[in-house]
């Protein structure tokens, strides 16, 4: 993957940049497009909004890549603009819809049930990302899709060890989440 | 007891939906998304010209100050549509999505302060004068102070009130980028 910041372009809409941003999009639905359906399910509950997010997210990719010119690594692009494009649905729809974002040390496991399944264990992991605030969430989503400190780092713009922190954080969360079914607290 | 699900794997088997989009489908959307803004600013531009065809027969039926508060008016509505009209142009380039998270969400912070702090310049200071050559024009033409009081006292309480609530709200924006300037040199 290439590392550095993506560097800004100018957009200049020719036939051949067009016919290379839908190679672009396709490659990257192929390639990404479960990741990105998990990433909405991250960012909305309600499973009809969830179809119009990830819709919204496909879109503004394909419109994305009309300035993509390998700037950087194509899974960081195609993130960075889910990611972007899911933070900006949720703070339109908490306008309509107010509830309350924690960060990673305000949020507490969701309450364990006698004999949980991995669906059981997936809803509640589901639910704890849904309510963390939006860089906390992007971190968690991108440690789950089995990024790296480094490519988290360079999808969130954060510092490395700012990364680090995030990211032991997370593990001992989800160790309280799994481990222990803590019932949850009021930060 | 829960079992030990490992959070990464659990996470990457769960099943998904498709998203159900074919890359017509996505071109046909981005044209709507495009006719939908080109829409919105003629919508703005409309509320533009009927405060201009409202004040343009001032201009023929007005004298002395009056005459100048419409003319005036006329003239700050069309610098504030330009205005709306370069800023609104400034759109997002096309790869700007795709900025780190800090970064985009800092750049669109710092976008939305910069036009609260400016909204005097640019959308208050330019009605200012012919709004205040309006109870000139009443003085001149022998009307009662009161009205004319009153008046200016609508006219404080409104500008004042747009100018305080605009201040506000880009102090509490600036507050946010620094605390994640902040939070992320920690």
């Amino acid at each position: 993957m290439t590392t550095g910041k993506c560097k800004k372009i100018v957009y200049l809409p020719t036939t051949s940049v067009v016919s290379e941003q839908d190679a672009n999009y396709n490659h990257a639905a192929a390639d990404y497009g479960p990741a990105l359906a998990r990433l909405a399910r991250g960012y909305e509950a309600d499973p009809d909004k969830r179809r119009e997010l990830l819709q919204e997210i496909h879109l503004a990719l394909w419109r994305s890549l009309a300035g993509y010119q390998a700037q950087c690594g194509l899974r960081t692009w195609t993130y960075r603009v889910a990611h972007n494009t899911a933070i900006t649905w949720i703070t339109h729809q908490r306008r309509t819809r107010p509830d309350t974002l924690l960060s990673l040390d305000d949020v507490a496991p969701i309450a364990d049930t006698p004999d949980p399944d991995r669906r059981l264990a997936l809803d509640r992991l589901t639910q704890l990302i849904q309510r963390l605030k939006p860089l906390d969430r992007q971190v968690i989503l991108a440690w789950l899709e089995g990024l790296d400190a480094g490519a988290i780092g360079e999808l969130t713009g954060l510092s490395s060890s700012n990364v680090a922190t995030k990211i032991h954080r997370i593990k001992t969360l989800l160790t309280r989440q799994f481990h222990e079914g803590e019932q949850p607290h009021v930060a | 007891m829960s079992p030990d699900p490992d959070p990464q794997n659990l996470w990457q088997a769960q099943p998904v939906e498709p998203v159900g989009l074919s890359l017509d489908e996505i071109r046909r959307r981005a044209n709507r998304f495009h006719r939908r803004i080109v829409w919105r600013n003629l919508r703005e531009y409309l509320a533009a010209v009927i405060v201009v065809a409202i004040l343009i027969p001032h201009l023929w039926r007005d004298r002395g100050w009056l005459l100048a508060a419409s003319a005036s008016m006329i003239a700050g509505v069309l610098y504030v549509v330009v205005q709306i009209y370069r800023r609104g142009a400034r759109a997002l380039p096309a790869g700007a999505a795709a900025q780190s998270w800090v970064d985009f969400h800092c750049s669109e912070l710092a976008r939305q302060r910069d036009a609260l702090r400016t909204v005097w310049n640019w959308y208050l200071l330019p009605l200012l004068p012919g709004l205040l050559m309006v109870p000139i024009g009443m003085y001149m033409a022998g009307r009662t102070v009161s009205p004319i009081l009153l008046y200016l006292g609508i006219l404080t309480v409104v500008f004042g009130g747009v100018w305080r609530l605009n201040a506000w709200a880009a102090d509490k924006l600036d507050k946010q980028i620094h605390d994640m300037k902040e939070a992320n040199h920690e």
